[in-house]
C-alpha cells in the first residue's frame, strides 16, 4: 500500500518517511494502521483513500485498506 | 540589572532632520513591553485624527519586542506601523530578520519617523551616531542594488539594511519594506508610507549585546538552548524546520481549505504541481531569522523557462496560495518568478494575489474588457498575465495603476457589482485561509484593526481534538473545551478571544507566531520564563495575556477615533456563499449567527457590541483610562 505522511505527521515514523509502500498480508482498519506507523489518534485530521477525503468522526477508525490501496494522512494545521 | 530593553528611541523628523532620543522607563515597558503595544501607544500620541495616510504628517514607527534580539529561538520580530494607506486603519506589520535584532544591538527599541524629506535619503544609525544621508543615487534601483551601494559607501558588510523597493516609491498601497532582501513587512501598506516621506531605507549597525540587557543572562543563555534542542522534539515545529511552510499546501488542500479561484473553492486540481513535493525541484537552501532554531525559510533557484534568483527568498506559504490556487495557476516556475517580482519590488504578496484575483474575477464577468487592460485578456490560469500585471502594478503602469490602489478601491471606480468580487476586510485582501471550515479564522479577519489578518488566534482546527498535542498545549494557557471547527456561537468567541491576546502578546514581545504552542513547541510556562530572564517580571498567564489584550485595546482605539464602527467589522459576502469545491462543498457560515457571534465576543471583550467601542470600565480595568478623552464622545 502507497502511503503518504503530510503536514508533520512523518515526525511520528521512527524512519520519518513522507512517501513510502508498506506491504499488507491482509485487509487492515484504519486504526491498525496508525498503530503500526505510530501515528497518534490525536494528531490526525483528514485521511484520503484513493483520492477520496474523508473527515474525522466516529466511523473514520472503521475504514479498512487493502494491499493496492493509496492512503494520505494529515494532521490539522494551525495556521501560518 | 535589566529588564530586557534600554527604553530608548529614536526620534526623527524628515522635514528638519532634527534627530533627538526619548527614553520610557521599566514601569512603561510593564504595560507596553514593545512591538504591538508600543507601536499603537505612539501612533495614538503622533498621529492627529483623520491625518492622510501618504501625507508627511503620517507618522512611521519600528518597534522591537521586549525579547526581541535574544539568543531565544524565534525572538526576532519587530514591528512597522503607522495610518494604512490601503485600509485608513491602524496599520501593522511585523517581519524576522535581522534588522530587529541589529537595532536592538544599536542601544534602540524603536523609532518615530515624522514629516517628509524634500529630497530621497536614508538613515545611518551606528550605535550612537545618527545621520540622515543622501539617496538621490539609490532612488528607482532595486533593492539588491541599494543594499549593496549603501553597505559600500559606509564600508562595512554587517550593516543590516530595511528599506522599500520601487513599490514603496510609486507608493503602491500595499507596498512592503524588506531587510536583507528577503524577509519583509508586507501587510498594509507600510513601504507606501515610508516612500511618501522620501525615506529610502535605515541602516543600522550596533555593537551592543542583547545579554547586557538582560535581568538573567544566564537563565537566557540556557533556556535559548533548551528552545533550540525542543525545536527538533515538537512535531509542529520539525515539520516547519522539515519543510518550511510549503508544507501547508497539501494538508490544507485535502482538508478542503486551500483558497482557490479567489476564494470559490477549498481544494486545487493541479495540487500535485505547486506543493512541497513539486516545490523540490526549485529549492535550494534553507535559511533562517536571527538565531532562530526553527528555520522555516527557504530559497529556490530556477535556470530554465523562467530565471529565478534566490537572493530575494522563496515563496512560501501564503504566497504559494495566493499565486498558485487561488489564480487558478499550476505553473511553479511562474509562481515562484511571480514571488520573486513581488520581493524584489518590495510588495505584499497576498494583496498582489488577491487584487489580481479580483481583477480576473471582474473580467470574467465583464466587469472590465482588454479596452481597459492595455490588450490584456485576463484569465484563469494565466501565469504569463499575472507576471506582466505585476510589473505594471509595481510601476503603477496602465491598468496597473489601479491595481496598485488595491481591490477595494479598484472595486469602487469598477462600480457596479465588482465589490463582490473584493474579498477583503476594511480594504485589506484576505490571506489565504478559508473562514467557512476554521470560523474562528474568519474572526480574525473581520475583528483585526488592520483589516483581514491570519495570525490574529490560533486557527480553530488545532484545537477539536482533547487528545491532540495542540489541544493539551492550548489548556495550559486557559482553554477548557474543545469546539469544533465549524461550530459558531459564544464558545468560539471565547476560545477566539483566549488566543487573540495569546498572538498579540507574542506581536508584544517579539516572539514570532512559529514559536508559541499550540502553533509551535514552545509551552505557556516557556513564555513565561522568558519573559522572566529577560526582564525579571514574574507573571502569571492571565497578566501576560492581559498584555496581549491592552496592545489590541490600543490599536481598537486608534479606529475608533478614525470613524471605524461595529459594521466595518463584517465579513466579504463569499463567505456567507458555499463553497464550491473541495472536501467542505457546500459549506458556507450563517450570516446571522456569525454576526450574533461576533456581538457575543465583543460584550466577552468589554466592547460595545453596537458600536464596536472599548467600554469605559474596560480601558480602566487595561490601565488605558488615559484613552478615554480619545474616544469618550465618539460612544
Amino acid at each position: 500500500m502507497k502511503i503518504h505522511l503530510g503536514g508533520g505527521l512523518n515526525f511520528y515514523d521512527p524512519q520519518k518517511r513522507v512517501f513510502f509502500e508498506i506491504k499488507l498480508a491482509k485487509n487492515v482498519s484504519l486504526s491498525e494502521v496508525l498503530e503500526m506507523l505510530h501515528i497518534p489518534k490525536g494528531e490526525l485530521f483528514i485521511v484520503v483513500l484513493n483520492g477520496e477525503a474523508y473527515s474525522l468522526d466516529q466511523s473514520f477508525y472503521e475504514i479498512f485498506v487493502q494491499e493496492n490501496d493509496t492512503l494520505e494522512l494529515y494532521p490539522p494545521i494551525g495556521g501560518g | 540589572m535589566g529588564y530586557g530593553c534600554s527604553g530608548k528611541l529614536l526620534k526623527i523628523n524628515m522635514t528638519t532632520s532634527l534627530i533627538e532620543t526619548e527614553m520610557f522607563d521599566e514601569n512603561f515597558y510593564r504595560l507596553y513591553p514593545g512591538g504591538k503595544a508600543l507601536a499603537a501607544f505612539l501612533l495614538l500620541r503622533e498621529i492627529s485624527p483623520s491625518t492622510e495616510p501618504l501625507s508627511p504628517a503620517n507618522v512611521l514607527v519600528f518597534t522591537n519586542g521586549l525579547i526581541t534580539g535574544s539568543p531565544l529561538t524565534t525572538a526576532t520580530r519587530f514591528t512597522v506601523a503607522a495610518r494604512s494607506p490601503l485600509t485608513g486603519a491602524y496599520g501593522e506589520s511585523e517581519a524576522g530578520g535581522f534588522w530587529g535584532p541589529e537595532l536592538k544591538f544599536a542601544g534602540y527599541e524603536g523609532i518615530i519617523i515624522t514629516g517628509r524629506a524634500n529630497h530621497p535619503v536614508y538613515i545611518w544609525i551606528n550605535d550612537d551616531k545618527v545621520e540622515i544621508r543622501d539617496a538621490g543615487q539609490l532612488w528607482g534601483k532595486e533593492t539588491e542594488e541599494v543594499q549593496s551601494a549603501i553597505r559600500s559607501e559606509l564600508g562595512d558588510e554587517r550593516i543590516r539594511i530595511l528599506q522599500i523597493g520601487i513599490a514603496g516609491e510609486n507608493m503602491v498601497r500595499f507596498a512592503s519594506l524588506t531587510n536583507e532582501l528577503r524577509h519583509f513587512n508586507g501587510r498594509t501598506g507600510m513601504g507606501a508610507v515610508m516612500g511618501s516621506k522620501n525615506l529610502r531605507g535605515i541602516a543600522v549597525r550596533g555593537h551592543g549585546h542583547y545579554l547586557d540587557l538582560a535581568h538573567d543572562p544566564q537563565m537566557v543563555t540556557q533556556l535559548s538552548r533548551q528552545f533550540a534542542k525542543e525545536v527538533k522534539e515538537h512535531p509542529q515545529s520539525w515539520e516547519l524546520q522539515d519543510k518550511g511552510t510549503p508544507g501547508l499546501m497539501n494538508p490544507l488542500n485535502a482538508s478542503g481549505l486551500l483558497p482557490t479561484r479567489n476564494f470559490h473553492g477549498g481544494s486545487f486540481d493541479k495540487i500535485d504541481r505547486v506543493n512541497w513535493e513539486a516545490y523540490q525541484k526549485i529549492f535550494s537552501v534553507r535559511k533562517s531569522c536571527y538565531a532562530c532554531a526553527v528555520r522555516c525559510k527557504r530559497d529556490v533557484t530556477v535556470d530554465d523557462r523562467y530565471k529565478v534568483s534566490p537572493t530575494f527568498g522563496g515563496p512560501e506559504y501564503e504566497t504559494l496560495a495566493a499565486l498558485s490556487s487561488n489564480l487558478c495557476i499550476d505553473d511553479l516556475q511562474a509562481i515562484a518568478k511571480a514571488s520573486e517580482l513581488c520581493n524584489r519590488y518590495c510588495m505584499d504578496s497576498i494583496s498582489v494575489g488577491g487584487t489580481i484575483a479580483f481583477a480576473f474575477e471582474c473580467y470574467e464577468n465583464g466587469l472590465i474588457n482588454a479596452a481597459q487592460t492595455g490588450g490584456l485578456e485576463l484569465k484563469w490560469g494565466d501565469a504569463n498575465v499575472l507576471l506582466e500585471l505585476i510589473e505594471m502594478i509595481a510601476h503603477r503602469k496602465g491598468f496597473g495603476n489601479l491595481l496598485a490602489e488595491g481591490s477595494r478601491r479598484a472595486a469602487e471606480v469598477i462600480g457596479r457589482n465588482a465589490m463582490d468580487y473584493a474579498i477583503q476586510v476594511k480594504g485589506q485582501e484576505a490571506p489565504m485561509h478559508e473562514p467557512r471550515g476554521k470560523v474562528g479564522t474568519g474572526i480574525g479577519y473581520v475583528v483585526s484593526e488592520s483589516g483581514a489578518d491570519h495570525l490574529t488566534s490560533i486557527h480553530d482546527t488545532t484545537l477539536q481534538n482533547p487528545e491532540s498535542v495542540s489541544y493539551k498545549a492550548a489548556q495550559k494557557w486557559g482553554l477548557k473545551e474543545a469546539i469544533p471547527a465549524l461550530s459558531l456561537g459564544i464558545k468560539k468567541a471565547k476560545q477566539y478571544l483566549l488566543f487573540e491576546n495569546w498572538s498579540s502578546l507574542g506581536r508584544v514581545i517579539g516572539l514570532c507566531y512559529f514559536g508559541p504552542a499550540p502553533r509551535s513547541f514552545m509551552q505557556a510556562e516557556e513564555v513565561l520564563q522568558a519573559i522572566k530572564a529577560t526582564s525579571g517580571w514574574d507573571l502569571t498567564v492571565e497578566e501576560a495575556l492581559v498584555i496581549g489584550e491592552r496592545a489590541t485595546n490600543l490599536a481598537r482605539i486608534f479606529n475608533v477615533r478614525e470613524g471605524f464602527r461595529r459594521a466595518d467589522d463584517s465579513l466579504p459576502k463569499r463567505f456567507f456563499e458555499p463553497l464550491e469545491s473541495g472536501i467542505l462543498k457546500g459549506v458556507s457560515i450563517s450570516y446571522d449567527d456569525f454576526e450574533a457571534m461576533i456581538d457575543d465576543l465583543f460584550m466577552l471583550k468589554g466592547w460595545d457590541p453596537k458600536t464596536g467601542i472599548p467600554l469605559p470600565e474596560k480601558l480602566l480595568a487595561l490601565g488605558l483610562g488615559w484613552a478615554e478623552v480619545m474616544i469618550g464622545d465618539k460612544r
